[in-house]
């Protein structure tokens, strides 16, 4: 089964095309770096497999649905990327909880603090969001995208930030969640980080292309 | 319908900390209330009191309700709630919710006060039900169309534009209803109008709300 598929995707922003009828698919249980320049298209890449925006020509398949209708689907996919998605004013913890009720996370509280164990938080799950370094907002971020046990993970540049005891913390944490059969989409610009990955994508001029690890 | 009651008791959470939006509107509230009662002469007072009451929700309204959905964009959390498993409506509905309940706690504190300083003798149970039942089309309207000009620069400048001509049919009813407050007697054609037109006002932000809410 096919965990991700775009097929002919364009996506532009007023008169910028940033997609420009983009095919690729990636199998369930692949672990798949996208790699490219800063402004190539990679964030609209994970927006749009992740249901934040929609195609504006072809079809986005995440398990063969739509993720930008169908809400069911988003259950299965955990996103993070640079920009956080969290709340300021909000603990940590809070933070989570919120995320983990909208995703009908069950026993949440045992998977916060198991993630917050791995990640190194917990000491910090109480602290608001806004008081935190950037580094362990990054990190509280990886742990929301995780709140859910995506069967699809999607990372936009999410070691930014990161001091490198974590980073590497997070990736051979990727390399193991990947031998449970969880797909993942790992996009970054640091060649190194893709070293585990199954497989290699580059955006450039709104294209995507596969290239070898 | 849970998850919309998750939203809003997350986002009065976060008003409750921050207190940003509510200080400002009851802050608002109070000095727009003294500048009308300073300003408007004795002899025309019990005429205009009404009107400028509704005016001063108006103005309060359109200024802190958009709060609910600009805070989001400001924070670009509101992509975290696109990537949730959640419909649109229910993300609305949590919105709604949490400008009622802001909505509520504003005129608790501003009516007495108003109706202090303005010296007026009015049913004040019919009087916080005409408000209130204003003030909850001005809230649908207001939240639903916050997402519309969302990605605008001008966005506070442009709300109050889309604004009026939508919530005239609001403003004359709720008027109506609330000089009902003054003689002491419901009126309840003023009432069935603010009803059937926040109903209508709501299924069609119910019916619109997908298309706004992903981009």
């Amino acid at each position: 089964m096919k965990a991700l598929e775009f097929v002919n995707v364009t996506k532009r922003y007023g008169n910028n095309v940033v997609l420009k009828d983009v095919s690729f698919e990636i199998d369930e249980g692949e672990f798949v770096g996208l790699i490219g320049e800063n402004a190539s298209g990679k964030t609209t890449i994970a927006r749009i497999a992740s249901g934040q925006l929609k195609p504006d020509h072809g079809e986005v398949l995440v398990f063969n649905s739509p993720p930008y209708k169908d809400y069911g689907v988003k259950q299965r996919i955990g996103f993070a990327s640079h920009n956080l998605l969290l709340y300021p004013e909000l603990t940590a913890y809070e933070n989570l909880e919120f995320y983990g009720k909208l995703y009908d996370v069950k026993n949440f509280e045992i998977k916060i603090n198991e993630l917050f164990e791995f990640l190194g938080l917990s000491r910090k799950k109480d602290e608001r969001v806004k008081n935190l370094s950037r580094g362990f907002r990054q990190r509280v971020a990886i742990a929301r995208a995780l709140i859910n046990d995506p069967d699809l993970l999607i990372l936009d540049e999410v070691t930014t930030g990161l001091d490198p005891t974590i980073r590497e913390v997070v990736l051979d944490y990727l390399t193991e969640i990947n031998k449970m059969k969880k797909t993942i989409l790992f996009i970054t610009h640091h060649l190194d980080e893709v070293k585990n990955c199954d497989r290699m994508l580059e955006v450039k001029g709104g294209k995507v292309f596969a290239q070898s690890l | 319908m849970l998850k919309a009651f998750e939203i809003a008791k997350k986002d009065l959470k976060i008003e409750f900390r921050s207190k940003g939006t509510l200080n400002f509107m009851v802050l608002f509230s109070l000095v727009v209330s003294f500048m009308f009662s300073i300003a408007v002469p004795s002899n025309v007072i019990g005429d205009v009191a009404i009107s400028l009451l509704l005016l001063v929700f108006i103005f309060v309204g359109i200024l802190g309700y958009t709060r609910a959905f600009l805070r989001e964009a400001e924070l670009e959390t509101i992509d975290g709630l696109r990537i949730s498993p959640i419909s649109p409506t229910a993300v609305l509905l949590g919105k709604i919710i949490y400008n009622v309940i802001l909505m509520l706690l504003i005129e608790i504190i501003i009516l007495p006060i108003f109706v202090a300083l303005f010296n007026l003798n009015v049913d004040f149970l019919l009087l916080f039900l005409s408000v209130t039942a204003g003030n909850l089309a001005f809230v649908i309207v207001i939240s639903s169309l916050s997402m519309l000009v969302l990605k605008s620069k001008a966005r506070e400048l442009l709300m109050p534009i889309i604004i009026f001509p939508v919530i005239f049919p609001v403003i004359s009813s709720t008027i109506t209803a609330l000089n009902s407050s003054v003689v002491g007697e419901i009126n309840y054609n003023a009432f069935l109008l603010i009803g059937s037109y926040t109903v209508m006002m709501l299924t069609v932000a119910m019916l619109t709300f997908d298309y706004l809410f992903v981009e």
